[in-house]
């Protein structure tokens, strides 16, 4: 048996205290919204953020979307909403800091236990961490600043670039999208904006912490990414929430717009604790010769409908989602990515992994859609699931609309369980039974865990194996 | 052996598989269908073939629904289209997988060969597997003749129209032997 694998053994063993990020901070907000959702608590936030009245109108006129708008009649279960006993926007403090210092010390602490700084130092370029509806803090590395990289809070940034603004907010994922994008129009708050001006490559990550303390409280953030031509970036977003009773509601939207040889990649670790919903929506455009990347990794929260897609706009972009769901204990996972190709010469890939454990269920659901003039398109589509007990489930739900003649689309899909011929073979190798499974379920996830950064892909392993201990048997 | 030829008046069929049953599909002209196999007893194992051609502006809607609701149960669907002019198809395949069907093993496969310049396909392949010890796996492809397959048949004199006959009839071909 190899030692390291002991080790980490011994390691999970000592920490199996469930979900590590499940402590909370007592709520010190300085200004909470009453509960539930009418005009005046908008007009009020929108007051209290001292915006321009285009936004203010884009608000009303999205909550008005909103209330006619239906629930999803298909995807998860989402009867658990009670909007009316959400916490629109909950503000932690009063401005957004650029030192670590002056940081309000629990929302410090908070960052500190999850180890936000010292990933800071170590392998960002930027940092924005996000408590309830507000980024607290923020920074940007000299190098990238001085290239004119722009990486602000979403609020900070209207204020400062309203031009971007104009040119694709609420273009690319309009509020009449879906249900879910109209309240995060009406009601958003905090989230990223990131810039990267032509031919910069930014080559350490940007990162996103986005943490929600409040009970009941429901997060809207709202992202918006424009990388120009010729740029390269990296964007990383990890999630978490404390262990509370009540249902949190966590709906953001990510707007993208990657220019003509540009290449963007969005990678998310999505870690919230089990009673978060959880219903982004998620949209890039690629232009001429771009590619688009989202490495999508759902690992907590009770209800997850999350379809990373890629519009691929012009004449040689290029689209790829690799997906990642876990789904434990009264999970479920329902995910997967749309690619929708407009022009001529592009293509796209998907590879989906997903493992259901207990009462765990995992959906994958996708879109690959093919308009009449664009023609020589390739796409392929990979959807694997893994089943660890008789107790879980796991849907596939692909959906492929082809108008054009000139193409070459391929899916497969394929169902597993942990076979007991490699358990068997693993364990007669000295290996113990948990260890041998994880050991599969790693080899299972290994073609997405070799895309994420480091320190993520051991933060992911590490809680991929807390979660199958004692999972097979 | 159970035929079932796809016409204009939209059938919908369910099949109960005590043992073994083997399902022959073809469409000609357009027409909806709507098939449903159970597998019942244990160890029931069933197979779906079917060729579906359009021409001019047929339409097709078909779904088929493999529902495993035994153990050690067995379902093959090969569904191979082929559409020329602007014959269009929207195709759903189910394979459905219950919680007692342990041991059960399924297969959903669904070529499309696109010819005509306003042909149309829409597929969706589906899984829902509600037990672990099991095998269920789908493929789809979606693409038109290769040209350099026409090229190396028209450089050995065969017209443009043969040649496209053969690639389609090859492409057919392993279906056709089944029927």
């Amino acid at each position: 048996m190899p030692k390291s694998l002991s080790n980490q053994e011994k390691q999970l063993k000592k920490s199996k205290t469930e979900y590590k990020e499940g402590f909370h901070m007592p709520d010190s907000s300085t200004f909470k919204s009453e509960k539930g959702l009418n005009e005046d608590v908008i007009r009020n936030l929108s007051k209290m953020k001292d915006e321009p009245k285009w936004m203010l109108d884009f608000r009303l006129k999205s909550y008005e979307l909103f209330l006619s708008m239906e629930m999803p009649n298909w995807g998860a279960d989402l009867s658990g909403i009670n909007f009316d006993e959400i916490h629109y926007y909950v503000k932690p403090s009063d401005k957004q800091e650029i030192s670590w210092n002056d940081v309000p010390d629990d929302v410090k602490t908070t960052f500190d236990r999850l180890g936000v700084p010292q990933a800071e130092r170590e392998f960002l370029s930027g940092v924005k961490a996000q408590y309830d509806s507000e980024v607290v803090y923020g920074s940007l590395i000299k190098e990238m600043s001085e290239k004119g990289v722009i990486f602000l809070g979403t609020d900070e940034a209207l204020k400062k670039y309203p031009e971007y603004f104009e040119e694709y907010f609420g273009k690319i994922i309009t509020p009449a999208d879906n249900k879910f994008a109209a309240l995060n129009s009406a009601v958003w708050s905090g989230g990223s904006f990131i810039y990267i001006p032509k031919g910069v490559s930014i080559t350490k990550p940007l990162q996103a912490y986005f943490r929600i303390n409040a009970a009941n409280m429901g997060q809207f953030e709202r992202t918006l990414i424009i990388a120009d031509e010729g740029s390269y970036g990296h964007y990383v977003e990890g999630c978490s929430a404390p262990v509370y009773t009540s249902n949190s509601l966590h709906s953001a939207v990510v707007e993208i717009a990657v220019k003509k040889n540009a290449r963007f990649r969005y990678t998310t670790i999505q870690n919230w604790y089990s009673n978060v919903y959880n219903l982004v929506t998620k949209r890039a455009y690629a232009y001429k010769d771009a590619t688009m990347e989202w490495v999508d990794g759902n690992i907590g929260s009770k209800v997850t409908m999350k379809y990373p897609s890629v519009y691929l706009m012009e004449e040689g972009a290029r689209g790829e989602v690799l997906s990642l769901a876990f789904a434990g204990v009264g999970q479920h996972q329902d995910t997967g990515a749309k690619m929708v190709h407009l022009a001529p010469n592009t293509s796209s890939n998907i590879i989906s992994k997903s493992i259901s454990k207990k009462s765990g269920r995992a959906t994958y659901r996708g879109l690959v859609k093919v308009v009449k003039k664009a023609t020589n398109v390739k796409s392929n589509i990979v959807c694997d699931a893994l089943l660890l007990d008789p107790e879980s489930r796991t849907d596939t739900y692909p959906f492929m609309k082809i108008d054009n003649k000139h193409v070459k689309i391929g899916h497969e899909a394929s169902v597993s369980r942990v076979g007991a011929e490699q358990l068997f073979y693993l364990m007669s190798r000295g290996l113990s039974e948990s260890s041998a499974a994880a050991l599969i379920v790693n080899g299972f996830i290994e073609p997405i865990i070799k895309e994420l950064p480091m320190e993520y892909a051991l933060e992911l392993n590490r809680l991929i194996e807390l979660e199958m201990e004692g999972s097979v048997g | 052996m159970i035929k079932i030829e796809i016409g204009k008046d939209p059938k919908k069929e369910k099949i109960i598989v005590k043992n073994h049953e083997d399902v022959y599909v073809t469409g000609n002209n357009g027409g909806n269908l709507d098939l449903e196999v159970v597998l019942e007893k244990e160890g029931a194992s069933v197979n779906i073939y079917g060729i579906i051609i359009g021409k001019d502006a047929d339409s097709y809607k078909i779904k088929t629904t493999s529902s495993h609701l035994a153990p050690n149960t067995n379902s093959r669907v090969h569904i191979k289209g082929v559409f020329m002019d602007s014959s269009n198809m929207d195709f759903s395949g189910m394979i459905n997988i219950d919680k007692v069907a342990q041991l059960s093993d399924a297969y959903l496969k669904n070529d499309n060969l696109m010819i005509g310049d306003d042909c149309k396909v829409n597929s969706s392949p589906q899984l829902e597997i509600k037990a672990d010890d099991v095998k269920a796996s789908h493929g789809v492809t979606i693409s038109t003749i290769d040209d350099e397959q026409m090229y190396y048949l028209m450089s050995r004199s065969l017209s443009y129209k043969d040649s496209q006959d053969l690639l389609v009839s090859g492409f057919i071909n392993d279906i056709v032997q089944k029927l």
